[in-house]
């Protein structure tokens, strides 16, 4: 898939997997491929700014942690960001919905 | 002294073309280190540091420079937040003052001040608040205008 049309939903995406749970930039990396079933190739590189952006913005919070004598940022969903998962899984839906049916030829029910 | 290590290389390079101040920059490097590392070592070998699993970590992560772009783009994006954040209660401020200045002149309206207002703002345009300060000192010259035959009248 092209990369600028993963770009488009990162942030959204980078939400989704910290609402499992709070994860290093590194652990986001390897489950947005996994999750993605190896779809979403970005360069590893382009989650960092964005998880510092949504971090800025409020919805992230991060701390510093040793594992194995190794330090790692860990992010964590703040409760804006739990409320911004919610909001964003609504809102795909229902323009995945949208998507799904125009390309399918079928027409949604208004509502 | 250039490292012979390609993830200290590659992050030295990336450093150089960060625009964000120091606290920010040396967070970002280390984030970005225990990620390599972590990524390099799950390559496998004993030599992962330095090894092909070090560039193949580095190959996934993408170009510095791109990385640095976009790391910069929120700098500047958080730079004009803060500019504005900073702006908007002097502007508050300034159109107050403006407003309650303007309230008492229209209500004690003098031969001078409206007049001397405007020849001030034209003479000094860089002081702050023209925008606002200009029209009103017009308008409040305009209606000094006004009152002037009254004024004289009244003598």
């Amino acid at each position: 898939m092209a990369t600028h049309e993963v770009q488009g939903h990162l942030d959204g995406m980078l939400l989704a997997i910290l609402g499992d749970g709070p994860l290093h930039g590194y652990g986001v990396s390897i489950e947005l491929r996994r999750r993605s079933g190896g779809e979403f190739d970005l360069a590893e590189g382009t989650i960092y700014p964005a998880l510092h952006r949504l971090e800025a913005s409020g919805l992230l919070t991060s701390r510093w942690d040793v594992v194995g004598g190794r330090r790692r940022r860990v992010y964590a969903l703040s409760s804006s960001g739990r409320r911004a998962v919610v909001d964003r899984r609504a809102t795909w839906a229902s323009f995945s919905r949208a998507v799904d049916a125009v390309f399918g030829g079928e027409a949604l029910e208004a509502g | 002294m250039v490292s012979r290590d390609p993830i200290e290389s590659y992050l030295a390079d990336l450093a150089r073309q960060l625009r964000v101040g120091w606290r920010r920059r040396r967070r970002i490097v280390a984030e970005l280190r225990g990620h390599l590392h972590e990524a390099a070592a799950a390559e496998g070998g004993a030599d992962w540091r330095s090894g092909p699993a070090a560039e193949r970590a580095l190959a996934r992560f993408g170009a510095a420079a791109e990385t640095a772009r976009q790391f910069n783009q929120i700098a500047r994006a958080r730079r004009h937040a803060l500019v504005r954040r900073a702006l908007v209660p002097w502007a508050a401020v300034l159109t107050l003052t403006l407003a309650a200045t303007a309230t008492v002149w229209a209500f004690q309206p003098s031969p001078n001040t409206g007049a001397a207002l405007a020849k001030h703002v034209q003479a000094c345009p860089h002081r702050g608040g023209v925008p606002v300060a200009r029209p009103l000192a017009e308008a409040l010259r305009r209606n000094r205008a006004t009152c002037e035959p009254a004024t004289e009248a009244s003598r």
